[in-house]
């Protein structure tokens, strides 16, 4: 069986490599194609009882018909998804509650639809034994782009164990940001600067991801205050308290949590640290200015910063 | 195709004219101020005509449950509503309850500050003035009393050191517990915020004021018409099929017909809520002539789509019930003429409208024909997890 299927293998990839060129050559067309085939034969060991190869000499239009099938299917496979995408967009748009989750769906609707193209296209070939060829194009295409085929495998692992998710805010290679889009080849992920990275699905594979909200539409964020070193810690401690779930962007079913450390490098600091969740992650950063803004304005009112932050110690990070 | 098919069935089942099926537009009277104070927003002042609270499983039943408590145990009561469902109303409707002293501290103006609360609490316990608030929480009253504090959400102001007076009313009330039964309401959706915040309702015992049943509805609208006729236009919305049903019918059955889908259209449009139902009715009233009213059900549009400082601005006047523009400038740390176009633009889309206190500040609160719709929108928009 396997043997068989090798012996096809390589028939189809004959064919598929010689074919345009025998059907070009000069003199009687169908001649040029049955001596082709013949020949085909007596190169390929073992071939010989195999009667797709008959089949094919008699018949050069089924050749044809694959060369026209595959474009189809992958045609009108490649526009559905499109449309599916377009689809989940606007669900997604109408609830932000379930933004994410509908984000999250598409990847693998879009999977299911090329499993189903593929199988569709399997069958319909394999009944005209045409599956040898497009093992052979699958082949072709792997073996020219090895890095590609890695990308692949790399999307569909990504797809199917799901270590993010679209709408997802996660950091891979230096780079933060919003997964926006995972492919089949790569993902791409919108930063907090509005560009949009583009990365190998092969090289997250190999690289650890940090993942900030893991499927949910919020995400805890952390704002560090930094103050003197002698400041009152009880009305700092309100001030920040206030300032966190006094902000429009709080999460307000979540826990708040006000932290004060003292830093000792350098110089001395007290280091505030708020941890609050925002009400939906693509409004992180507005979050973190808001509350830092609102307690910038109190605690210069209220003379926490003293001189000024000439004595606060910069963060080392 | 369609309009094949459409052209057998008009042949086959012909529409019926609509001249004959709904009266004849007349000159109509404009809606008499007498009239209109009949379907006033504003709270009813007589208990007796406060409908609907009563029974086994009423609101009145549930706030004298919490007066015997108190007598026991001296826990305050928190009673939370949405907006416009008439909790002004049935304070007043339940004030026959107690058998000691009563005080009604109506939300006619927004407390700021401890001087400003002092007279106003003074005030409810019956004494002329008082020092601070520490000296008035220790003064001794010959009878027990109960003070109906409402819409206490309009002592905080949500900004860092807006809590404080808030902070400093709980520690009154606290303070007065075995003395003076409180009774505090507040906005659902402030309770939402004030419990995420700072316990709020840990401090009460809290109840929520269930919104009226459909029928509860129609009830109160039927009575505040009492007197006048109905008569009802042909609807906005309008099948052929419906249409040719109402055409088989006599006139009379025919306006019967037609009542019967008005009050549907009425009552899921208001959804317990008495304010959007009285909204809805004079909306519909088209005029008067003698003594009949002539109604058609208005055409329910969808709100105009909000950008999100527009929905957090909302958000923010929710909360408090009412806010002005200065009290936004403060919250969202604006300038001032951004935080005036932010709300004279919610103006214009009709999501809020204009409300003058007693010291002439003008404020501004959530339009009752876009409460519902506004809340959905937070729901949706801003992942509120509210009912």
């Amino acid at each position: 069986m396997i043997k068989r299927l090798v012996y096809r293998l390589l028939a189809g990839l004959t064919v598929l490599l010689a074919a345009p060129v025998s059907l070009l050559a000069q003199g009687e067309p169908s001649n040029n194609w049955a001596n082709f085939v013949e020949n085909l034969k007596n190169f390929i060991p073992g071939s010989m009882e195999d009667p797709f190869l008959d089949k094919l000499k008699e018949n050069p239009g089924l050749l044809i018909q694959g060369f026209i099938a595959l474009p189809i299917v992958l045609g009108s496979t490649y526009l559905i998804t499109r449309v599916l995408k377009w689809l989940i967009n606007q669900a997604a748009d109408r609830s932000n509650r379930y933004r994410v989750q509908w984000l999250r769906a598409y990847p693998i609707i879009r999977l299911i639809t090329w499993l189903f193209a593929i199988g569709f296209l399997l069958q319909l070939l394999m009944r005209e034994h045409w599956g040898i060829l497009l093992l052979g194009i699958v082949i072709v295409v792997g073996f020219s782009a090895k890095d590609g085929l890695k990308d692949l495998l790399g999307g569909l692992w990504l797809t199917i164990e799901r270590p993010f998710s679209v709408g997802d805010r996660i950091t891979v290679g230096g780079y933060y940001g919003e997964v926006k889009d995972i492919g089949l080849r790569a993902t791409t992920i919108n930063t907090l600067d509005d560009s949009m990275v583009t990365i190998p699905n092969s090289y997250i594979l190999s690289n650890s991801v940090s993942n900030v909200n893991s499927g949910e539409n919020n995400c805890m964020v952390v704002t560090d205050l930094w103050l003197p070193i002698a400041v009152d810690v009880a009305v700092v401690r309100k001030i920040a308290y206030e300032a966190v779930i006094s902000s429009p962007y709080l999460n307000l079913d979540k826990p708040v949590k006000v932290l004060v450390i003292d830093h000792f490098r350098e110089r001395l600091a007290t280091v505030v640290k708020v941890k609050a969740y925002v009400l939906d992650s693509q409004y992180e950063k507005l979050f973190e200015s808001d509350v830092t803004e609102a307690a910038k304005q109190a605690f210069c009112r209220e003379g926490v910063y003293g001189n000024g932050v000439h004595g606060v110690d910069a963060p080392s990070s | 195709m369609k309009n094949a098919l459409q052209w057998i069935q008009e042949r086959l089942f012909p529409t019926p004219d609509e001249e004959g099926l709904f009266p004849p537009v007349p000159n109509l009277d404009k809606l008499p101020e007498q009239y209109l104070r009949r379907f006033d927003l504003s709270p009813l002042h007589e208990p007796e005509q406060v409908i609907g609270r009563g029974g086994e499983e009423g609101a009145l039943k549930m706030i004298s449950k919490a007066w015997e408590h108190w007598k026991d145990y001296h826990i305050h009561l928190l009673l939370e509503s949405e907006p416009g469902i008439g909790m002004t109303s049935l304070l007043i409707a339940s004030l026959p309850i107690f058998d000691c002293p009563q005080y009604l501290v109506e939300d006619r103006e927004r407390i700021t500050s401890r001087e400003e609360l002092l007279p106003v609490l003074s005030q409810a316990l019956g004494m002329d003035s008082a020092e601070s608030l520490e000296s008035l929480a220790r003064i001794e009253l010959e009878k027990p009393r109960v003070v109906i504090f409402e819409n206490v959400e309009r002592l905080f102001l949500r900004r860092i050191g807006g809590y404080d007076l808030l902070r400093d009313f709980l520690h009154f009330i606290n303070a007065t517990r075995r003395q003076v039964f409180w009774i505090v309401t507040i906005n659902d959706y402030s309770l939402y915020f004030l419990n995420r915040a700072m316990n709020f309702s840990d401090n009460f015992q809290a109840r929520k004021v269930a919104a009226l049943s459909d029928e509860l509805i129609k009830q109160i609208i039927l009575n505040r018409n009492e007197g006048y006729q109905m008569t009802f236009f042909k609807p906005h919305e309008f099948s052929r099929r419906h249409k040719q049903r109402l055409a088989r019918m006599t006139p009379e059955d025919r306006q019967e017909s037609l009542e019967k889908q008005f009050f549907e259209q009425l009552t899921q449009f208001a959804g317990g809520n008495i304010s959007r139902a009285i909204v809805f009715w004079l909306s519909a009233a088209q005029g008067l002539k003698e003594d009949t009213v002539f109604l058609k059900a208005p055409h329910i549009t969808k709100p105009q789509e909000v950008r999100l400082e527009e929905l957090l601005a909302l958000e923010a006047v929710f909360q408090h019930t009412s806010l002005s523009f200065e009290e936004v400038e403060a919250i969202f740390r604006h300038s001032s003429t951004n935080g005036h176009l932010l709300l004279d633009r919610l103006l214009g889309h009709g999501w809020l409208y204009p409300r003058c206190l007693r010291s002439g500040v003008q404020e501004y609160q959530v339009n009752f024909w876009y409460l519902h719709e506004l809340k959905q929108l937070l729901k949706n928009k801003l992942n509120r997890n509210i009912q």
